[in-house]
């Protein structure tokens, strides 16, 4: 575990009631494993006690953010700011329940102009919950 | 709904066909999404435009949709309540035949930029 809960919050500039990630738990190259537990107060939670998909989108974005804030804190770089560019080939194959613990890999790849290409994949235990492409912009 | 009349209200709605209509939706300022994102510097996060189309469109079709695929989904400005405090968000969709699936062609958008644009297939709630 490199990073948990608050600590998380030198990374990435996401406050309550939107920390979508909170966890990092190893981190080498361009490949980071982040978690979330999640939480019956999730900004993402639907009447029916399950995650909105846009929830996914955004702890994918969030784990990929923390992700390039780790690199800058190593690096002692600026913290950067990310923004969503553009979500492709996004699936979810199962919307995830309260008290779920969520896995996620986060696979960077090239960055032309600031703009990094990344994958996610999101598991709940052997179970694909979600997986998707990015394009995240930095400002 | 998660976001309708939280982070967005609709104030009007055009239906052009059933297939086919314009929500013009106010982004509200006080939605509490923006204590978080982000402190001092509110912008509304892409994942709730995204979800504010999902639910544009359950509006649409007047059933619980799912989103199974985002084929698209680009993020061409940013967005806030105070860079644009009025949008219209524009769906169009289609049934993929013999299935209870959806395929939805969506964008957000004022008379000056476009905020988003988005290519996915929603599914009906079981």
């Amino acid at each position: 575990m490199l990073y948990q809960n608050e600590e998380l919050f030198r990374l990435m500039p996401q406050r309550a009631p939107i920390v979508m990630v909170d966890k990092i738990l190893d981190a080498e190259g361009d490949t980071a494993h982040t978690g979330l537990t999640v939480g019956p107060d999730n900004y993402f939670i639907e009447e029916d006690g399950r995650m909105a998909e846009p929830g996914l989108i955004e702890h994918i974005a969030q784990s990929a953010s923390a992700f390039k804030g780790h690199k800058a804190l190593q690096a002692g770089e600026p913290l950067p700011i990310g923004y969503i560019g553009e979500v492709k080939k996004f699936h979810c194959y199962v919307r995830p329940a309260i008290d779920q613990e969520l896995t996620t890999t986060i696979t960077l790849g090239a960055e032309v102009n600031g703009v990094t290409l990344m994958t996610g994949e999101t598991r709940c235990g052997e179970t694909l919950v979600a997986d998707t492409q990015m394009k995240i912009f930095v400002e | 709904m998660l976001l309708k009349d939280k982070f967005f209200t609709v104030l009007h709605e055009e239906r052009i066909t059933a297939n086919d209509a314009v929500f013009l939706c106010e982004l509200k300022a006080d939605c509490d999404v923006y204590r978080g994102h982000f402190p001092d510097k509110p912008v509304s996060p892409g994942v709730c435009n995204i979800e504010m189309i999902r639910e544009c469109a359950e509006m649409l079709i007047g059933q619980d949709l799912l989103i199974d695929t985002i084929k698209q989904c680009r993020l061409t400005a940013v967005a806030s309540p105070s860079i644009c405090p009025k949008v219209d968000v524009k769906v169009t969709v289609a049934r993929v035949e013999g299935t209870e699936n959806y395929n939805i062609v969506a964008s957000i958008a004022d008379a000056l930029t476009s905020y988003m644009e988005m290519k996915a297939t929603l599914k009906v709630k079981e």
